[in-house]
């Protein structure tokens, strides 16, 4: 396929220079006032929860577009160069969100008990844009109309029937799962999409309006005037109805973005080549002019997704409208605000394989990737899914960009991730029919990853995760159950789960780690399970619902159990460090028994350092810190990999046996078994404070919850070291290592062989992802290095990676400059410094960041990172 | 056949041709004063000694049967005469890692199958193949002549480009062995930059020498320069160098000016430099003026 490689044009220039100018100033008055949003609750008293909801989402768009409110929010405005319209309003997953209130106060008071709010949406999704680009929301409306018609008809059917009162004929009528096939759930949530769509198309109307009155404004031979009554055209077309062209298909997908995130629903645009290959003109493919203006657009597209970017941090706290909430939902999160403040949970992803298993690449891919290069954001994230059959000009133009901006995309190997999801949606079984493999092969084959980067069907499924620390399972495993902690009332440490026998062989020390990480993993899985249940009543989606497959089919939220798929991922925290210190443990403990195993929890325990008069017990400490520091084999070398194998493994087969155990308690109907295993399994329901009926009794024979594993610790691992006393290559309290990324370091034999350590790793176990952040020195960013990198990862079968280069001297020079503004009065100065650094991006660990904007820890932790060769 | 090496680059791109991967040999006959890894010219590295790491706990003392280790007045200090090289000492220091270059004492010799090497470098060696390949350096690396032909021939069985680097002060044979086998050859010339007085006899043993590097089709000759001031860049020396790169069609030419940092190994060997480095790092116009005047001829000029 020919590519022409397109140069980014004037317009994006001065679109970039606006974004900056934002960015760098303070944006705290773009926020919407709660008290400018109606409250819901009030107007909308009696309806329910999914019905106000919709009702919320008219209302924002609503005031999203109000004149008045806009002179401070700017959310209605189109801006001087602008070819993509519509405004996203202010919020992320570290300052919060804004939005109409719409639960009741009972609601509120007992959705605290369950940790939810009406912010409390995860998020973590993603949208198969052909869903809406098909029929536009036109089609979706009409056929949640027709859904409607059908439930009108029945009711009436069965208001005659009431009427004759005769049971029997009830029943015989209304077919099987009464409850899903008339209730007033099903009509309220069609109804709930039909208010959502059309707030969107008014939306995009008013949109329209703003375009055609600017472009009034202007005289009759100004090209822009031209351009604005173009967008005026395609605002008042999509994305009411189907694009026909890639500037009217991106409008589309950009205004529909924009209404979900401004309803809360942080989530990706999908595999957007596959969406938009089809709408570039075939025939003008060599046309350069034709392919520099859809490239061109794509930029601008780029630029609007990435509007609400905060570069500096000098402005932060004005906005911080986090609430204990706002971000996740699952859980009152120990959330590092700062390092997402910037993060939107916006990916694109590109590349990869057809559901037959075919490559992917198109034009679109090398497009999207071009514009990528040119304007080099940190928003929305960009991924290209790779395997060994990807064309070669992909890689090189991969390592092209790379090499271009310094940090994107990051790299997906289809060869470990696509057999890792369809194993996890066979539930493992081994016992699958031919045609059940087929259909978890096209959707394992399409599969997406989220707006951090764990993989998720595309837009078929629901996702909900949970994450656990990997080291209190280490520790509880040499320390009979309990935790390391410094707390002197807590005798051996918190008690974090059963006790145990001291260990005292390496076999003991397996044997036990199996077993709590079987405890925590129980934990975990059960947890998501009975979580699942919450949502509906407090966070229905239905204008995400309304394109995700199988909701509109059922007539169902994706709360309650309407998308095709749910996958709940498990992601465990710390692996690294773990397998370091396990390897210490395994050489010094067990095979020299250099260190008696009291004697090194009390080093851990003590950050292996001692008092000023304890002098001999300092320099023990010191022996065994150097001893678990540099003589020991470590994540990422060969020497580590039967520790790394075994952990790994010991997690997916926990996660395995989790399933097992909760589809019995939660998933499974009991109608039909024997009387005492009913009676077992009612037992066990009440031993988990559950007490309804099976989920698949609840949501239909098909509902099942798959999942998935992985390694990983997103932005937290500066928070999850937090309170985790010392372990090998690091100090107590001290950042965990960055997701599945060798420990700071600790890289001593170069690139080459982190990735072939993984080789003899189960990685196509971690379906939930393990991803692997490597930073490093700049002077190696040759374009052919970078590709060579690349390929020998895929090869090598590693899960997912990202690769940042950067200067040491640059990095710690903002460190220094960040420093000094945040312990200084008068520094307005010190921030305009940091002017000149603005374009540096790098890895955050769930996601790119814009690197002046990031917290002293991260950015500390980031330079002690850098490989160098 | 064991190879003995100090130290891996894992990705040089100074050290030949694109991106390489470069193994540091043990042993060199050259002793060039100017050295900056003396350590290198040994069969097995003595002790290195980071002083400045050490926090004089002592262990070292406890550890050694010979008496090697004295700390004195805050001064830690090695008795070479004594040391045996056993590593007790590294073993027992708290702040000293195996094999870590950031510890108190080092050896940083290491011994092992050349097949064993060849594997230790196959994963990085992947990511440079295509972009340049392996770089064996020293020392001088044909010194342990039988063991570095073993690895090159194992590289290049596997697809991989291979570079010497030379003093050119080995026998002919050593060259003739091995020259099949190396696709480029950096070469150190130090048979002209040492020599204190200028003879035919060097340019003919330029000259057959080089010839043995050409009888490979397609071999990559270049040749580098360190400018020592005062020791290499004689106006006599200079011209030989000319005379020979011109007869023997080496058309590329490296300028390596004397590194400032020379000490380093020094210090950690308790040694000090025996020339004033300082006064041999040349000036940027003379760099230019000896660069400019292999240009003129034709030369290939890296600086």
């Amino acid at each position: 396929m020919k590519y022409l490689w397109q140069e980014k044009g004037q317009r994006v220039g001065r679109l970039l220079d606006e974004l900056y100018r934002k960015g760098m100033s303070d944006r705290s008055s773009e926020w919407f006032r709660q008290s400018e949003l109606k409250d819901i609750s009030v107007e909308y008293e009696t309806e329910s929860s999914a019905i106000r909801k919709a009702h919320a989402i008219e209302e924002m768009l609503i005031k999203m577009t109000n004149e008045k409110i806009s002179e401070h929010t700017h959310t209605y405005e189109i801006g001087q160069d602008e070819r993509i319209v519509g405004v996203i309003p202010m919020g992320s997953n570290g300052l919060g969100k804004v939005f109409p209130n719409y639960l009741t106060a009972e609601e509120k008071r007992v959705a605290a008990f369950t940790n939810r709010t009406e912010l409390s949406l995860l998020g973590h999704n993603t949208v198969d844009y052909n869903q809406l680009l098909k029929g536009g929301l036109k089609a979706i409306i009409a056929s949640a109309e027709h859904e409607l018609q059908k439930i009108r008809e029945k009711q009436e059917q069965k208001k005659k029937l009431k009427e004759q009162e005769t049971p029997e004929i009830q029943r015989n009528v209304l077919d099987g799962n009464s409850w899903a096939k008339t209730s007033k759930g099903r009509e309220d949530f069609y109804k709930s999409v039909i208010i959502s769509c059309n707030a969107v198309i008014n939306y995009s109307h008013r949109f329209a309006k703003l375009a055609k009155k600017k472009a009034e404004e202007l005289t009759e031979n100004s090209p822009r005037r031209a351009e604005l009554l173009e967008i005026a055209r395609i605002c008042n077309k999509v994305p009411e109805n189907p694009p026909e062209t890639f500037h009217e298909a991106l409008q589309a997908i950009y205004t529909f973005h924009t209404a979900l995130h401004a309803s809360l629903n942080y989530i990706s645009l999908g595999r957007l080549d596959q969406v938009l290959d089809k709408y570039l003109d075939k025939g003008k493919l060599d046309d350069e002019k034709y392919m520099a203006d859809c490239t061109e657009l794509f930029e601008c597209f780029i630029i609007k997704a990435a509007g609400r970017l905060n570069l500096t941090t000098e402005f932060l706290l004005k906005q911080d409208h986090m609430d204990n909430n706002a971000a996740l939902g699952v859980h009152p999160y120990y959330l590092d605000q700062r390092a997402g403040v910037n993060n939107f949970l916006q990916n694109i992803i590109i590349g990869g394989l057809t559901p037959a298993g075919k490559d992917a690449t198109n034009t679109a891919t090398y497009l999207i990737l071009n514009a990528y290069a040119n304007v080099n954001l940190s928003t929305p994230g960009i991924y290209v899914r790779l395997h060994k059959g990807s064309p070669k000009k992909l890689v090189n133009m991969v390592a092209k960009t790379l090499k271009k901006t310094g940090n994107i995309p990051g790299v997906l190997n289809d060869d470990i991730l696509v057999p890792a999801l369809k194993n996890s949606l066979l539930d493992y079984r081994k016992d699958a029919s031919e045609e059940e493999k087929k259909i978890y092969q096209e959707l394992a084959n399409d599969y997406c990853v989220d707006g951090c980067w764990e993989p998720i069907l595309n837009g078929v499924s629901d996702w909900t995760f949970c994450m656990l620390n990997c080291m209190p399972i280490l520790q509880c495993t040499i320390n009979r159950g309990a935790g390391l902690d410094t707390n002197e009332g807590m005798l051996r440490g918190s008690k974090l789960s059963f006790i145990s026998e001291e260990v005292k062989t390496y076999e003991e020390f397996q044997a036990n780690f199996k077993r709590y990480m079987q405890f925590f993993i129980d934990q975990a899985t059960f947890n998501m399970y009975q979580c699942y249940m919450m949502d509906e009543y407090v966070n229905p989606s239905p204008l995400l619902s309304s394109v995700l497959g199988g909701c509109m089919e059922k007539g169902r939220d994706k709360a309650w159990g309407g998308t095709k798929y749910n996958i709940a991922g498990t992601i465990l925290i710390g692996v690294p460090d773990v397998i370091n210190t396990a390897a210490a443990i395994k050489r010094w403990v067990f095979d020299e028994k250099k260190y008696k195993m009291q004697e090194v929890l009390d080093g851990m325990k003590a950050d292996f350092t001692s008092g000023p008069s304890e002098v001999q017990l300092g320099m023990r400490y010191q022996e065994m810190k150097n001893d678990f520091d540099n003589n020991s084999p470590k994540f990422g070398d060969d020497a580590s990999n039967d520790i790394g194998e075994f952990i790994i493994n010991t997690f997916c087969d926990a996660v395995e046996e989790s399933k097992k155990l909760a589809d019995k308690v939660f998933l499974n109907p009991i109608d039909g078994l024997p009387i005492e295993e009913k009676r077992k399994i009612r037992h066990l329901r009440k031993i988990a404070g559950y007490y309804g009926i099976s989920y698949k009794d609840r949501f239909g024979k098909d509902f099942n919850m798959h999942f998935t594993a992985g390694c990983g610790t997103f932005e937290q691992f500066p928070q999850q070291g937090m309170g985790i006393v010392a372990s090998a290559n690091r100090g107590s309290n001290r950042p965990m290592t960055a997701n599945f990324s060798p420990a700071s370091g600790t890289i001593r034999k170069g690139t080459g062989h982190v990735f072939e350590s993984m080789k003899n790793l189960p990685m196509n176990r971690l379906s939930a992802g393990a991803i692997t952040d490597l930073c490093i020195d700049e002077s190696n960013k040759s374009e052919d290095y970078i590709e060579n990198l690349i390929h020998k990862f895929i090869e090598c079968g590693g899960n997912m990676l990202t690769l940042a280069f950067g200067k040491r001297e640059v990095y710690q020079k903002i460190y220094e400059i960040c420093y000094e503004a945040r312990h200084t009065k008068n520094n307005t100065e010190l921030y305009r410094e940091l002017d000149a650094y603005k374009h540096i991006n790098v890895r955050v660990g769930g996601w790119q960041a814009p690197f002046i904007s990031m917290s002293l820890e991260q950015q500390k932790d980031y330079i002690l990172r850098i490989v160098n060769q | 056949m064991k190879v003995a090496y100090w130290s891996v680059g894992w990705l040089s791109t100074v050290d030949g041709p694109g991106n390489r991967v470069v193994l540091y040999l043990q042993g060199c006959p050259a002793k060039c004063p100017w050295c900056h890894s003396p350590h290198s010219q040994y069969e097995n590295s003595p002790l290195l000694l980071q002083e400045s790491l050490c926090r004089f706990c002592g262990k070292c003392i406890e550890a050694c049967q010979n008496g090697v280790h004295r700390i004195i007045n805050g001064k830690h200090t090695i008795d070479y005469q004594r040391c045996t090289a056993c590593g007790k000492c590294v073993k027992a220091c708290p702040y000293s890692g195996e094999n870590t270059a950031n510890s108190v004492l080092c050896l940083p010799t290491v011994r092992q199958e050349a097949s064993e090497v060849f594997e230790l470098l196959r994963p990085q060696l992947d990511i440079v193949k295509s972009i340049g390949g392996i770089t064996l350096s020293g020392g001088e690396a044909l010194l342990q002549t039988d063991s570095a032909i073993e690895l090159l021939k194992l590289c290049r069985n596997y697809g991989i480009h291979t570079c010497v680097e030379t003093s050119m002060l080995l026998p002919e044979e050593v060259y003739r062995a091995a020259a099949q086998y190396v696709d480029c050859w950096l070469l150190g010339f130090r048979n002209v930059y040492l020599s204190e007085k200028i003879s035919d006899d060097i340019r003919e043993d330029c000259r057959r020498k080089s010839d043995i590097f050409k009888e490979k089709q397609g071999v990559c000759l270049i040749a580098r320069f360190p400018i020592i001031k005062g020791y290499t860049d004689t106006k006599e020396k200079v011209t030989l160098l000319m005379d020979i790169l011109l007869e023997n069609e080496v058309k590329e030419l490296e300028l390596l000016p004397c590194n400032p940092h020379t000490e380093h190994y020094y210090t950690l060997l308790g040694k000090e430099v025996s020339i004033n480095i300082t006064k041999c790092i040349p000036s940027k116009q003379e760099i230019r003026r000896i660069a400019d005047y292999f240009r003129e001829a034709g030369i290939q000029v890296k600086q």
